[in-house]
């Protein structure tokens, strides 16, 4: 039935509600009045005339239509009700989120045409609440085939078809194929096959923004569009948009094949938490679960690897002729890197050194010993290949606890120490003065050198889409390698997937001291280090030969790229850099035993 | 007794073997060469071998196996091109790690090939002293991912973690 619009403006209101019923009428009323228009509906002309309106008796039904939609569309600004009209042509409702909040643009700058001329009036003032959208992810819904009619009322189906009003690019969103009435003003994007959602038709937000127009019919590319459409939405707290966005999302990228369709889920479930603010314990980036997904993530693709790697040959170069070294590593994990360089330093000519290890780890939640047991691998290991060994565990919430003093560093002249940070300083950026800390601290180890590998990314912008897009870009390039590397569906590539995926997840859905994965690019930590009193050390040619052989190893190995970048060495997939190893020494600017 | 007749092919990637058969018993006089009397001469010829053709050597005869499978054979074909020679504490360290085979198996030989096991043969022209060191790398890491799942000692090594 149709809602009573008895408090509106439109004086034909009362008329659009007896539409219904006057339409029989209207055939009468024509036998009455004697109209200009031979056409038997003609008569509906003057009834309405007599109020001032102009409408064609053909046109009956879209105005009636075009007057529901305005006015669920003034009245409905914070979707709380659940409108359902069933007796729109086509039968489909209408979601109560449209959030049209932009109508208060309505009151200050609309031009209003005529309105006696009821059915253009109409058209106008729907245009109007539909300006020109800003994403083509309307037409990013083009290629689903729609579900069926919402015969279901209770299921949140996408908004009608708009495409009766001047809209120059949605094609509309009928669940149904559209309806012939509504065919009048169809645009030419609406010639791809009906959608299942132009939820984005109202992502009209305010200010409006030149309009894309994708005639493609790339679901990857609206499926990119949509998750930024709704990252968007989420940035102006505009949840209700930004849930059925994401919603969207997800069927959008079940079509996807592969890479694209991982990271799509990935990253719409991380928005998903982020609306829902659902951020779940385990997913504490300092678990066990965490270690044990790093370690598949070391053994299906050669990041890591090529961070130990590269860091191990700065390290070596460090230590070649000293007799006692002594290594402090920020993030001890399981140990993966160590093996590598105690076995160079056991061949080193002239002998091994005595080596000490001194392990920084996050508390276990079970009060495991995990640092301990990491030592007792890695002291048999050594009693294997006959380097005498030395281990110590911390265990600390954040590096910035640390105190040099604690670690029983002895002097310069006892032994050389060497500092070893792998993916863990970006997660000091999350409380204020904590790098600084950290730095000052590792100048007061006084190391001979310290290597550092990060993420190559710029994750830790202050505004919430920026960072959005460059995750969305930087993880896709991640999953392609992954994929690329041809271990197909190996638990070590599904478990990598996850790994990474937790990572996404504390990007996207976490603010404050809990977003600890705050990756910043090679140029941003080059400056830190240069203001904080490092020098930089260029990773040789040894590293450089060294990587390039180790990537042979990877099926992928035509996809991966090491580059050198004034000295650091960068691992990428193609053309885009992932991870960076740089290698730093105490400037002589603060120096002084 | 059928002596065993090898066919040994010299090619630019090296020294094959050959489908070794039994050659039909003799009709000539017993003036034959069995070269299982001749061990050294045996090892000199197996250490020339590529890998698939050592492996294949390995299932001609409990004593062709016994040799094919020692490491000093396998450990010239691990640093057959490498122009310096390794270290001197290599072998030790390769030993404890478990042995020249099984390095060539899991680091020399992928290196070798590259990409996974792609490529055809087992061409020796990137073997290089730093393929040498990444190989043993490898082979460490290998190690300790192997050994690692053994269970702690019964007693805490002396130093205890300190809580920070």
């Amino acid at each position: 039935m149709k809602r009573d619009h008895g408090d509106t403006s439109k004086g034909s209101s009362s008329s659009s509600t007896s539409s219904s019923t006057t339409s029989a009428a209207g055939s009468a009323c024509s036998n009455l009045w004697d109209t200009k228009d031979p056409s038997p509906s003609a008569g509906m002309d003057e009834l309405l005339a007599v109020l001032g309106y102009k409408v064609r008796s053909s046109d009956m039904a879209d105005v009636a239509l075009k007057l529901e939609l305005l006015e669920m569309a003034m009245y409905n600004n914070s979707g709380a009700t659940d409108i359902s009209f069933a007796t729109l042509p086509h039968g489909t409702s209408l979601d109560d989120d449209a959030g049209l909040s932009y109508l208060s643009h309505l009151s200050s700058d609309a031009v209003h045409y005529n309105p006696s001329d009821l059915s253009s009036w109409l058209q106008s003032m729907l245009s109007e609440l539909n300006p020109t959208p800003d994403f083509s992810a309307a037409s990013s819904s083009q290629q689903q085939p729609p579900p069926p009619p919402p015969a279901q009322p209770p299921l949140r189906q996408p908004f009608p078809d708009y495409s009766a009003c001047d809209l120059s690019v949605i094609p509309g969103a009928a669940a149904t194929p559209p309806n012939k009435r509504l065919k009048a003003s169809m645009n030419t994007a609406a010639a791809s096959p009906p959608t299942a959602s132009s939820s984005s038709a109202l992502t009209a937000v305010s200010p409006p923004r030149p309009v894309v127009l994708v005639d493609s019919q790339e679901t990857g590319v609206r499926l990119v569009h949509t998750l930024m459409a709704c990252a968007e939405a989420v940035q102006q707290e505009n949840l209700k948009l930004a849930d059925a966005l994401v919603k969207h999302v997800s069927l959008l990228a079940a079509s996807q094949p592969g890479a694209m369709r991982k990271v799509a889920t990935y990253f719409a479930e991380a928005l998903a938490r982020r609306i829902y603010r659902i951020y779940p314990r385990e997913f504490s980036l300092n678990s066990s679960s965490y270690n044990i997904l790093q370690m598949h993530f070391y053994e299906s693709c050669p990041y890591l690897k090529f961070a130990h790697f590269t860091a191990n040959q700065a390290i070596l170069e460090a230590f070649a002729t000293v007799p006692r070294v002594h290594v402090i590593d920020f993030g001890l994990k399981e140990g993966m890197q160590w093996p590598a360089l105690m076995q160079a330093l056991a061949l080193r000519p002239g002998g091994p050194p005595a080596f000490r290890l001194t392990g920084i780890g996050p508390p276990q939640p079970d009060n495991t010993d995990t640092l301990q047991q990491v030592g007792w691998k890695l002291a048999q290991l050594a009693d294997t290949i006959g380097v005498e060994f030395d281990f110590r565990g911390f265990v600390a919430n954040s590096l910035a606890d640390l105190e040099p003093s604690m670690l029983n560093i002895s002097s310069s002249e006892v032994e050389t120490v060497a500092v070893n940070s792998v993916f863990e300083l970006h997660k000091l950026l999350a409380m204020p003065g904590a790098i600084e800390k950290v730095l000052g601290s590792i100048r007061a180890m006084r190391p001979k050198i310290f290597t550092m590998v990060e993420q190559e990314a710029n994750h830790n912008s202050p505004v919430f889409l920026d960072r959005f897009n460059e995750a969305l870009h930087y993880y896709s390039s991640l999953f392609d390698s992954l994929a690329g590397c041809g271990a197909g569906a190996s638990e070590d590539t599904v478990m990598s997937e996850v790994y990474l995926g937790r990572q996404i997840c504390n990007i996207v859905a976490c603010e404050g001291t809990e977003r600890v994965e705050r990756h910043e690019s090679l140029i941003h930590w080059r400056s830190r280090m240069e203001s904080a009193g490092f020098n930089p050390v260029h990773l040789g040619s040894n590293a450089f030969k060294q990587a390039s052989m180790l990537l042979a190893l990877f099926a992928g190995e035509d996809g991966y790229r090491v580059e050198e970048n004034n000295g650091s060495l960068m691992l990428g997939w193609h053309t885009r850099p992932l991870i960076a190893t740089s290698a730093w020494q105490l400037g002589s600017s603060n120096g002084g035993p | 007794m059928a002596s065993w007749v090898i066919q040994v092919k010299y090619s630019k990637d090296g020294v094959q073997m050959v489908h070794p058969r039994p050659s039909p018993p003799s009709k000539r006089p017993t003036a034959t060469f069995s070269l299982n009397d001749h061990v050294d001469i045996l090892t000199e010829i197996l250490t020339r071998l590529d890998g698939r053709s050592l492996g294949v050597a390995a299932c001609v005869c409990r004593a062709w196996r016994a040799l094919s499978r020692s490491d000093a054979v396998w450990e010239r074909l691990c640093f057959r091109h490498v122009s310096p020679p390794p270290p001197s504490g290599t072998r030790h360290v390769v030993l404890a790690l478990g042995g020249y085979r099984k390095l060539y198996m899991m680091c020399v030989r992928p290196l070798l090939l590259g990409g996974g096991g792609r490529g055809r043969g087992e061409g020796l022209a990137m073997w290089s002293r730093e393929g040498l060191q990444l190989s043993l790398s490898l082979f460490c890491v290998d190690y300790y991912e192997r050994v690692g799942t053994a269970s702690s000692p019964a007693f805490l090594c002396n130093c205890k973690p300190v809580n920070v």
